[in-house]
C-alpha cells in the first residue's frame, strides 16, 4: 500500500516533469552517437566490445537519472514529507527502487534501438537471453543507486560522490553484464552464461534485502 | 493529565558540538506548548528529531506510549509536522501534495472537506495550480490545510505564523483554540513573542542544549527577559 | 591528553612487536631455504601473504564495528570502524604494491588480472570513496553512518567481486603462488612466523589509531567556539 504510493508518486511527478526519461534518454542517444564516431564502428561489424560500452553507457545514465529521481525529494524539503508519514523506511527504498527501474527500463528502450543501428549489437540474435539480462543488471543497478543516491544526495558534495560510490560497488554486475550480454548474443547455449545470470541475481537479492534493513539509517537527517 | 509525549535526555551534535545535550520534557493532552530559545539553540533541530526527520545521538522518547526512533513508523501516525519550509513537492498541484500526504498516512481522501478547507484558508480556485508558484503565505496556509486534513494528537510547528498576513495569523489562532478544545496538543515555535505568549498554555525554553525554564501560562514580558537573561 | 606510548603496557607491546618483526626478517632471509624456481622473488610472500591477512582482518572489523556503530548509535564504535578502514587501506595499499613486486619476475608482467589481487584494487577503491564520504558527508555524525554503510556494502561485495573476475579471467590460475603443503617444513614455519609477526603488527596500528581518532573525538567535543563547524 505504501509502497505503491510511494511509486505512483515518482510515476506521476515523471509524468509531470518528464525531467529524468528526457535527460537520462537524451545523454545516452548522445554518448551512443560519440561512441560511433570515437570507435569508427563500420555498419555491419559487432565489435565484442559494444556490450560493455553498453552497460557503461546505461551506468552513466542511471547516475543522472538517480540525481533527478532526489533533486525532487529536496525542493521544499518536500523528503520529510516521507520521513514524517508513518511508512516503514525500507517501503520508501523499495518504491523509489521501483521507480527508477522503470525509468532506467524506459530510456533503454528508446535508445537500445540506436545501438543496433549505429553500433551493431545484435539485440535480435537472443532477445529473450538479453531481456532477462537486462531486467535484473537493472535491479541491481536500482537497489545500490538509490541506497547511495539515498546519502550522497544530503552531502555538500552532492551528487559528485554519487559514481565515485557506485561505480567501484557495482564492479561485480558490470563484468557478469557484460560477459553475459556477449555470450548471449553470440548465440551461445545457456549453459555458457548461466552463471553470470546467477550472479547478477544473487547480487540483486543481498543489495535489495541491505538496502531495505540499511535504509532506515540513513534516510534521516 | 495524561502525558502524550515524554521526551529523555535528547542530545544531538553537529561536527561533535553538541547542540542538545539533554532535553526531558513532557507534554500533556490538549496543551499548546511555546518552544522559546535564542537563535542557534537547537529548536528547530528538536522539533526535527521528535518529527522522525532527524536521527538523535541520544535519548528516547515515547508517544502515547509507543517507542519513537527505533525501526517501524507507526508511532507516526499519531504526530504531524510542518516545518519551515513546506515539504511539499514543487511540481505537484495543491490538491496533489494533499492527497500524496493524507494517502501516505493511511487516510481516504475527501475532496469536499479539502474543497472546504481550502475556502477557508483562502486558496479557493487555485487548488489545482502547481505548488511551484505559490507565495510563501500560501504556502504556509496550504501547511494547515494538510495538518487539518491529517488526523493526529500531537502537531510540531515551526514558525508557523511567519510569512502569513494578518488575516492568516487570525486564522491561525482560530486553528490552535479549535486544536486544543479537540483535545489535541502543539509545540511550536514563533519570534513573535507576543502571538505565542497570548495562544500559549506553556512555554518552555532551550538554553545550553537542555531545558532551562518551564513556565504555566507565560506573558510576553516574562519570556523577554528570560531571553535577554540567556544572551547574558 | 595522554599519548599512546606514554602508557607502559603499550610501551612494551610496541617493543615486543619490533623484536618479533625483526626476528622476522632474520627468519625469512636467513633460516628459510630458497623455493625451488623462484629463489629470492618468493621471499616478498612472507609479506604479501600476511599483508593480505592484514588486510582482512581490519575490513572484518570495520564490517563488524560499522554494524554496531548503525545499531548501537554509540561514537565508539564508529572510531574503531574508521580505525580499521585506515589501516585496512594502508595494507590493501601494500598488497596492491608487494603483488606486482613479486608477478613481474615470475609471470613476466606486473598485472595480470589475479583475481584477489584486482579485488584488492576495487575495494581499496571503494574505500577511497568510503574516506571522501567521511570527509566532505557533512555534519560528522551523519557523514560517520553514511561511511558505515558503504563499509558495510564493501564487505557484502567482496565475494561478489573475487568470484566476478575470477571467472572473468578463468585463465590465470586463482592459486598460482605456491603449494604451501609440498613446501619444506622450515618455509612453512616461517610463513606461520611472519603472519604471527604482522597481526601484532596490525593490532598495534589499529590500537594507535584508534587512540589517536579517540583524542581527535573527544578534542572536538571540548572545544569552545566551534572552529571546526
Amino acid at each position: 500500500m505504501n509502497f505503491w504510493a510511494i511509486l505512483m508518486k515518482d510515476l506521476r511527478m515523471e509524468l509531470r516533469t518528464r525531467e529524468s526519461l528526457a535527460v537520462m534518454t537524451v545523454f545516452a542517444l548522445a554518448v551512443i552517437l560519440l561512441f560511433s564516431f570515437a570507435f569508427d564502428i563500420g555498419m555491419n561489424r559487432f565489435p565484442s566490445f559494444v556490450p560493455g560500452l553498453m552497460w557503461l553507457t546505461y551506468f552513466f545514465t542511471a547516475v543522472l537519472g538517480l540525481i533527478r529521481s532526489f533533486g525532487w525529494e529536496k525542493e521544499l524539503d518536500a523528503w520529510d514529507i516521507l520521513l514524517t508519514s508513518p511508512v516503514d523506511r525500507s517501503m520508501i527504498y523499495l518504491g523509489k527502487c521501483a521507480a527508477f527501474f522503470i525509468f532506467l527500463l524506459l530510456a533503454q528502450l528508446i535508445s537500445l534501438p540506436f545501438f543496433m543501428l549505429f553500433l551493431g549489437l545484435p539485440l535480435l540474435a537472443a532477445p529473450l537471453s538479453f531481456i532477462a539480462i537486462l531486467l535484473t543488471v537493472d535491479g541491481a543497478i536500482a537497489a545500490v543507486g538509490v541506497l547511495i543516491a539515498g546519502m550522497s544526495h544530503r552531502t555538500p558534495a552532492g551528487e559528485t560522490l554519487l559514481p565515485i560510490l557506485l561505480f567501484p560497488t557495482l564492479t561485480p554486475v558490470l563484468i557478469a553484464a557484460t560477459k553475459a550480454t556477449t555470450t548471449a548474443l553470440a548465440s551461445k547455449p545457456f549453459q555458457e552464461w548461466d552463471f553470470w545470470l546467477m550472479l547478477i541475481v544473487t547480487f540483486l537479492v543481498l543489495f535489495v534485502l541491505a538496502g531495505a534493513f540499511i535504509f532506515d539509517y540513513i534516510a534521516e537527517q | 493529565m495524561d502525558q502524550l509525549l515524554i521526551a529523555q535526555g535528547i542530545g544531538k551534535s553537529f561536527h561533535l558540538r553538541p547542540v542538545l545535550t539533554d532535553v526531558t520534557f513532557s507534554l500533556a493532552a490538549g496543551q499548546i506548548t511555546y518552544l522559546i530559545g535564542r537563535n542557534g539553540c537547537g529548536k528547530t533541530t528538536l522539533l526535527k528529531i521528535l518529527a522522525g526527520v532527524m536521527r538523535p545521538e541520544a535519548g528516547i522518547a515515547s508517544l502515547n506510549g509507543r517507542a519513537m526512533f527505533g525501526l517501524g513508523g507507526s508511532w507516526r501516525r499519531e504526530m504531524v509536522y510542518l516545518g519551515h519550509r513546506p515539504i511539499m513537492y514543487q511540481a505537484f498541484t495543491a490538491r496533489e501534495n494533499i492527497r500524496l500526504a493524507v494517502q501516505l498516512r493511511g487516510q481516504t481522501w475527501d475532496e469536499s472537506q479539502f474543497r472546504e478547507l481550502a475556502r477557508q484558508y483562502g486558496l479557493g480556485g487555485r487548488e489545482d495550480d502547481r505548488i511551484g508558484i505559490y507565495s510563501e503565505g500560501m504556502l504556509k496556509r496550504l501547511g494547515l490545510i494538510r495538518l487539518e486534513m491529517s488526523s493526529w494528537s500531537l502537531a510540531y510547528l515551526d514558525e508557523p505564523g511567519s510569512a502569513l498576513d494578518v488575516d492568516g495569523s487570525l486564522i491561525l489562532r482560530e486553528t490552535f483554540d479549535r486544536w486544543r478544545s479537540q483535545g489535541r496538543s502543539i509545540l511550536f515555535t514563533s519570534h513573535d513573542m507576543g502571538w505565542g505568549a497570548a495562544v500559549a498554555d506553556r512555554a518552555i525554553m532551550l538554553s545550553g542544549g537542555t531545558v532551562s525554564e518551564d513556565l504555566a501560562a507565560p506573558e510576553e514580558a516574562h519570556l523577554v527577559d528570560l531571553l535577554k537573561e540567556a544572551a547574558k | 591528553m595522554q599519548s599512546y606510548h606514554s602508557h607502559p603496557l603499550n610501551r612494551i607491546f610496541l617493543g615486543l612487536t619490533i623484536l618479533v618483526a625483526m626476528i622476522n626478517l632474520w627468519l625469512i632471509y636467513q633460516v628459510a631455504p630458497l623455493v625451488v624456481d623462484q629463489e629470492m622473488a618468493q621471499k616478498i610472500f612472507y609479506y604479501h601473504v600476511p599483508l593480505a591477512w592484514n588486510a582482512f582482518l581490519a575490513f572484518g572489523l570495520v564490517a563488524v564495528t560499522a554494524a554496531l556503530y548503525l545499531v548501537k548509535n554509540d561514537p565508539k564504535w564508529d572510531i574503531w570502524s574508521l580505525a580499521g578502514a585506515e589501516v585496512g587501506v594502508l595494507f590493501a595499499a601494500l598488497i596492491l604494491v608487494t603483488g606486482p613486486i613479486w608477478a613481474t619476475p615470475i609471470w613476466g608482467k606486473p598485472w595480470s588480472w589475479e583475481p584477489r589481487l584486482t579485488t584488492t584494487l576495487v575495494l581499496f577503491l571503494i574505500f577511497l570513496g568510503y574516506f571522501m564520504v567521511r570527509e566532505f558527508g557533512g555534519p560528522y555524525e551523519r557523514s560517520s553512518r553514511y561511511a558505515a554503510v558503504i563499509g558495510l556494502l564493501a564487505v557484502i561485495d567482496i565475494p561478489l567481486i573475487l568470484l566476478a573476475v575470477k571467472w572473468w579471467t578463468p585463465e590465470v590460475q586463482s592459486h598460482p603462488q605456491m603449494e604451501m603443503g609440498n613446501q619444506p617444513s622450515a618455509v612453512l614455519y616461517v610463513f606461520f612466523f611472519s603472519l604471527f609477526s604482522f597481526t601484532l603488527i596490525l593490532i598495534h596500528m589499529i590500537r594507535y589509531r584508534w587512540h589517536v581518532r579517540r583524542l581527535v573525538h573527544s578534542n572536538l567535543m571540548e572545544q569552545e567556539g566551534g572552529s571546526h563547524v
